[in-house]
């Protein structure tokens, strides 16, 4: 069946390359895949604040556009994802039209990872797929609201050679947390150190992330306290590790 | 950006305070393995979660007749049963049974319910003093400390900080090791209990069908302030019911397994009344609402599920590095960020919920399946729905919003952005920024924009397979 890729508002402007990887992986799969264009962001932003009103109009900008299109939609963020899938029909439940609407959206949207493992049921294996290098993972938050547990782990360990190191407290949030990041800077510093540093403990090359969002307070705090952090997405590593196009 | 309070500035002190997290951590890792490993005993520990919560659902969704049951039962079991609406007359009701009693020294066992109404400094307000003898209660009363943890008070200290307190409060001069520090206190606590007239507790739960309620302790101490002195007062929110002893004892396997990782707690007091024969002669208990009808009937009732087992203080990464102390009531973590702006009213405490990273860890430990983070996402709504909100919150949200809902408006806010960013930058970090952005420079690095977006370079290039 057809596939949309939702970008994401994070991962557009600062990491295509993790929408970039979505759509390649997908065309190695032969798997048909469109980008609706006029994409923004979910409303997760402003949900998160408690700004539900206006959280609204952003979700109903996203209900019109991928309304209007078929089959999976597929997200490189389990933030977003589970924005879609669990917080939008809770949004509309005072609007029966809207809420249905919501629903059929909620049947349909992946994180990346649960497409691949839940959907498409994916053995990277068959792919080919092989990295030559050792990775950790950071378990983001929200994989807990869209029921996903191992899935990404057991992705990661079906690449040839690579070396996969569990890190520690890895489903510890990093600190960011939307508004929280900029509403209490001080405690969402002392978050992230814990999780950098259970990064540089693990010895691993390469932080592999699920959300840009997580990305960007990780990085960010390594990068100003100079202990940078070589680091992609999964879709990136999945890509990277599935090779070039042989189609 | 919110509006700065009391409780948004202790949040920056707690935070120097490395000391406070270090303890936290190993002492809260502690719990959660302990709580982790023997809940796999259980086997499926979702099915006891599914219980737990229809058991606790059952009680408030009868909660009326629950009550009648219960109070009836316990009347007949020779209770005195008071009805307290507010903290205020709840204090006044323990006043004045002691006061007719000519009671001037209190034992008490540890219980949130009497810091939730604030008992100690009322009494102490009318020449009663009160002796906690909870190990934890006993050692943060002599520091004149609040709890830190509602299930471990004195949570925040080290061996080294209690040693140094004893010496200071109770001339102790032993080796600085938990044994003979909790054998001081022993010592100290007896002879109290020996001439107490009058004991306090708080209740776990009660039950309905026979009038009776447990308190569960591991240190005995319950037990004592409910047996040894020949009055002894029981203080229960009007929620902490359950209709019979099976469902009990489905809440007790949980209550221990969560709050200290531990089958059942060591002594599981149960009080059935006065006894001619043995214990107090006088057994009261006083049931109290404080704000908790008003809750029952408002969206926020599923919090009335809560056993105060304090799980969801012990996997929240805010709780880890803040601890307990800085919230504006006794109850803190998730638990206390949903209970205290319903208990306080949402301006007291109303920068509490926005202390959270929204990361369901507590809604995904909670043995009674309370949806903490929806809640707290809930306040948030309702307090700036009420105009709560930081001024600058309330101006972006609806821009943010506008922006959202074009495309056009979107692609030029990231063109902007990375414009302005870009002169900032240097090897696609931004280190620096003025104003709101600031806060978040201070502590981390921005990543520069991408030059081009992703739906920007595949309007450029189409999305096919040679995209790169
Ligand atoms: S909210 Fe749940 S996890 Fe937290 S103290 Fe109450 S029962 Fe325990």
């Amino acid at each position: 069946m057809d596939t949309n890729v939702f970008v994401t508002c994070l991962a557009d402007t600062f990491y295509p390359q993790a929408a970039r990887s979505v759509t390649n992986l997908l065309h190695k799969m032969k798997i048909k895949v469109s980008c609706p264009p006029g994409q923004t962001c979910c409303g997760q932003p402003m949900y998160n604040a408690g700004y539900f009103k206006d959280a609204r109009k952003a979700a109903q900008s996203f209900i019109d556009l991928f309304g209007n299109t078929e089959g999976p939609i597929i997200c490189p963020s389990a933030s977003c994802a589970a924005m879609v899938k669990v917080h939008y029909p809770k949004l509309f439940k005072d609007d029966p039209v809207m809420a249905k609407k919501a629903d059929v959206l909620s049947g349909r949207i992946y994180e990346f990872t649960e497409y691949l493992v839940k959907y498409a049921k994916i053995n990277l294996a068959d792919l080919n797929a092989e990295f030559n290098d050792s990775v950790t993972f950071h378990q983001s938050c929200h994989f807990r609201h869209l029921g996903v547990t191992d899935e990404p782990m057991n992705l990661i360990k079906q690449i040839k050679n690579i070396n996969y190191i569990p890190l520690q407290r890895m489903d510890q949030c990093c600190g960011f947390g939307g508004t929280f990041s900029v509403n209490y800077p001080h405690i969402s510093k002392k978050v992230v150190a814990d999780k950098v540093k259970c990064i540089h403990e693990s010895g691993a090359s390469w932080l592999i992330y699920a959300d840009a969002g997580c990305a960007m307070n990780i990085l960010g705090y390594a990068n100003k306290t100079d202990q940078p952090i070589k680091a992609m997405h999964i879709a990136e590593l999945i890509d990277k590790a599935t090779g070039d196009l042989s189609c | 950006m919110l509006k700065t309070d009391k409780f948004y500035h202790s949040t920056v002190s707690s935070c120097d305070d490395d000391s406070l997290s270090l303890k936290l951590f190993s002492a809260l890792d502690r719990q959660c393995q302990k709580r982790e490993d023997i809940c796999q005993e259980l086997g499926d520990i979702e099915h006891f979660r599914e219980l737990a919560k229809a058991i606790r659902n059952n009680a408030l969704s009868k909660l009326d007749s629950c009550l009648s049951q219960f109070t009836a039962k316990a009347q007949e079991n020779g209770v005195n049963i008071h009805w307290a609406q507010t903290s205020q007359q709840a204090c006044k009701i323990t006043a004045k049974i002691a006061q007719d009693n000519n009671v001037t020294e209190i034992v008490k066992s540890k219980s949130m319910i009497t810091e939730e109404i604030g008992l100690n400094q009322f009494l102490k307000d009318q020449a009663i003093e009160v002796i906690e003898t909870d190990l934890g209660e006993f050692i943060i009363q002599l520091a004149d400390h609040k709890p830190s943890h509602i299930v471990l008070p004195a949570i925040h200290l080290s061996t080294d900080d209690v040693t140094k307190i004893f010496q200071d409060k109770i001339g102790y001069d032993g080796p600085p090791d938990p044994e003979s520090l909790t054998k001081a206190a022993r010592k100290y606590l007896r002879d109290k209990f020996k001439s107490a007239k009058m004991g306090i507790s708080g209740v776990n739960f009660a039950v309905a069908e026979q009038g009776l309620w447990t308190i569960c302790t591991n240190e005995g101490n319950g037990r004592y302030v409910s047996n040894k002195p020949d009055i002894y007062l029981g203080i229960m929110g009007m929620e902490r019911i359950v209709e019979d002893i099976d469902h009990l004892s489905v809440l007790l396997k949980m209550l221990g397994r969560f709050a200290t990782g531990q089958r059942i707690t060591q002594y599981t007091n149960l009080t059935h009344g006065p006894c001619a024969k043995d214990g107090p002669s006088q057994v009261h208990l006083i049931i109290l609402d404080n704000g908790r009808s008003d809750i029952l009937a408002s969206k926020y009732r599923d919090i009335l599920r809560c056993i105060r087992c304090g799980a969801c203080l012990n996997v929240c990464p805010v709780f880890r590095n803040i601890g307990g102390h800085i919230f504006p009531g006794c109850y803190s973590g998730p638990m206390g960020s949903v209970l205290l702006p319903l208990l306080l009213g949402m301006e007291k405490a109303k920068n509490v919920p926005k202390a959270c990273t929204l990361c369901g860890k507590c809604t995904e430990v909670c043995p009674v399946k309370i949806p903490l983070d929806e809640m707290i996402l809930e306040l948030r709504n309702d307090a700036s729905q009420a105009k709560m909100g930081g001024i600058i919150e309330k101006l972006s949200m609806p821009i943010g919003a506008k922006v959202m809902q074009s495309p056009f408006l979107f692609s030029t806010a990231q063109k902007l952005m990375r414009l302005g960013l870009k002169p900032l930058s240097k090897s696609g970090w931004v280190k620096w920024l003025p104003s709101i952005p600031g806060r978040w420079t201070k502590v981390k690095d921005l990543p520069l924009p991408a030059k081009h977006s992703y739906q920007s370079e595949i309007k450029r290039k189409g999305s096919g397979p040679k995209d790169e």
